[in-house]
């Protein structure tokens, strides 16, 4: 599998940053709706950053876990992106977003069930088949449990992705917040995932509301996000790591730090491939 | 039904209106807080998101109205219209029709006009026509050229002057006054990346959409006699011809099918 290095999420307020001062990160990941036009301002910055990055593709909106189909014109504008950025993956997440044609604009969490398994890998291998690349299927936050579920999240997700025959883009900041919120212990899930399936990392802060946290990826990542990436980072071996930072976002520089402190953790596990 | 199906639909139900309570019945009861707590975490995301997006996209509108009348008005929209899009973004183009539904028609038409500013920044992408490749066109088939619009271009006539209290929010960074009522036509476009706007005579206004329209330049040439002396014609076509093509106006050009035999 293919080690793309330590990255960052691609946003506006740091475009110009990034073409002018070129700063040695070694990726970037971009939110796939937020250039499905491919024209204009968007599509300037994409070009123009795309010359000196590689980039991959991380959705918010496939809602491969709704009950209704994949819709075919978002599956053809996703193509025409991927065709035009060719990114080694794509990726989604393991939610639904909306049913009846609506769309929430939030990562809802699915009952844990076998029609659930058989629904979501459905449409994985359905989008991979599509867009002919890899896609990665994301862990998400989540603040409730249903009545209805039959396993634990790490079984689920698991069987998910063999199922469905996909990668699996490791949210750790989203483990540790689930874990918080429904009273697991986060190693379980990390010792529970298949080494094999796992491409990418996902690291991001979050809001600790005292009963629960909210997944809002506006802070800095804390101590005990990066003690449970420093095991993922010794259990998986070398993953492509990026840092999320979709709100309070701070200047590159700031950001860039934070992605250091990721590479330290990571180096003393992965002393083959970071250079 | 599914069960996942049904559980869905009561979930959406209840971000939709918080009032539906069906919800609750499928939920386990967490170890800390309460069950409305943590759904209450969704439904403020949900409301959170789209009402933030909204004061982003509707700069002038939130502050021509007002923090809470604009707050009110998002909410009305916002269940009046649920999403059925991918991107966020496009959540915000349906609100001019929503307030001209409303009849608040200055309030529409200055959604739309800062609605439009703000596509044409990430809309419509291709080449565009210049003047040198007018240079060989023979004399006699001046008058069936057709001229197309670049897709960034539009026209958008207003009963009321919208361009004035979005010019004193966004570039004077002065408190908006409503506008004034007073007919104004416009035209947008986007060069390289920048979003631009002017205020147009009605002719200008007639010509480009004649244009849109597929007039060829003879019918747009009639057509002017509406709007000003014959004499003034030509001179008034070439010049606003050369200046748009410089603007970047044009995609391209073609011969209306009939003339390609003269």
């Amino acid at each position: 599998m293919q080690f793309l290095g330590f990255g960052l999420g691609l946003r506006t307020p740091h475009y110009d940053y990034v073409l002018e001062h070129q700063p040695p990160v070694d990726w970037f990941e971009i939110i796939s709706e937020d250039y499905l036009g491919l024209a204009g301002r968007s599509r300037y910055y994409l070009d123009a950053i795309k010359e000196h990055y590689p980039l991959v593709m991380h959705g918010v909106s496939m809602s491969l876990g709704s009950a209704d189909p994949l819709d075919k014109h978002y599956l053809k504008q996703l193509k025409a992106l991927a065709d035009h950025v060719n990114p080694p993956w794509f990726s989604d997440h393991l939610c639904w977003t909306g049913v009846h044609g609506k769309n929430m604009h939030d990562l809802l969490p699915l009952p844990y069930t076998d029609e659930a398994i058989r629904q979501v890998s459905e449409k994985v291998r359905q989008a991979q088949d599509y867009l002919q690349r890899p896609m990665l299927l994301e862990n998400v936050s989540s603040y409730i449990t249903y009545e209805d579920s039959a396993m634990t999240e790490w079984d689920f997700y698991r069987a998910v992705c063999e199922e469905a025959d996909c990668l699996m883009l490791l949210d750790v900041n989203n483990i540790y917040v689930s874990a918080f919120n429904h009273d697991f212990d986060a190693m379980d899930y990390l010792l529970a995932i298949d080494k094999k399936r796992v491409q990418q990392f996902h690291i991001a802060g979050h809001d600790n509301c005292g009963n629960h946290i909210v997944d809002t990826h506006d802070h800095p990542v804390i101590d005990p996000v990066w003690d449970l990436y420093q095991a993922a980072c010794q259990r998986f071996g070398p993953v492509s790591t990026m840092i999320e930072r979709d709100a309070n976002i701070p200047e590159f520089p700031e950001l860039f730090a934070e992605l250091q402190q990721a590479k330290k953790i990571a180096t003393p596990f992965w002393e083959e491939v970071i250079a | 039904m599914s069960d996942i199906t049904n559980t869905q639909e009561i979930f959406q139900a209840y971000l939709l209106d918080n009032q539906d309570q069906r919800v609750l019945k499928q939920v386990t009861q967490p170890n800390r807080g309460t069950i409305e707590q943590r759904l209450s975490i969704y439904a403020k995301a949900y409301w959170l998101r789209l009402y933030r997006h909204h004061c982003d996209f509707y700069p002038t509108l939130r502050a021509v109205m007002g923090e809470k009348p604009f707050e009110l008005l998002i909410e009305a929209y916002v269940n009046a219209e649920p999403s059925t899009f991918p991107s966020i973004a496009q959540t915000a183009y349906g609100l001019s029709d929503y307030l001209r539904q409303k009849e608040q028609v200055y309030l529409a038409d200055l959604a739309k006009f800062e609605c439009m500013l703000q596509r044409i920044i990430d809309e419509g992408e291709g080449g565009r026509l210049e003047p040198s490749q007018l240079q060989s066109i023979e004399p006699h088939r001046w008058p069936f050229l057709q001229f197309h619009l670049h897709p960034t271009v539009h026209c958008f006539t207003s009963a009321w002057d919208v361009t004035v209290p979005w010019y004193a929010h966004n570039i004077e960074g002065k408190a908006p006054q409503e506008p004034l009522l007073k007919e104004t036509h416009i035209l947008l476009w986007r060069q390289g990346i920048e979003p631009y706007y002017l205020v147009i005579s009605p002719a200008e206004c007639w010509m480009l959409q004649a244009f849109r329209e597929g007039k060829t330049f003879q019918e747009v040439g009639d057509g002017l006699a509406d709007f000003m002396p014959a004499n003034d014609i030509a001179p008034f076509l070439i010049q606003h011809l050369q200046g748009w093509l410089q603007m970047g106006t044009f995609a391209d050009f073609s011969l209306k099918p009939a003339a390609l035999n003269n």
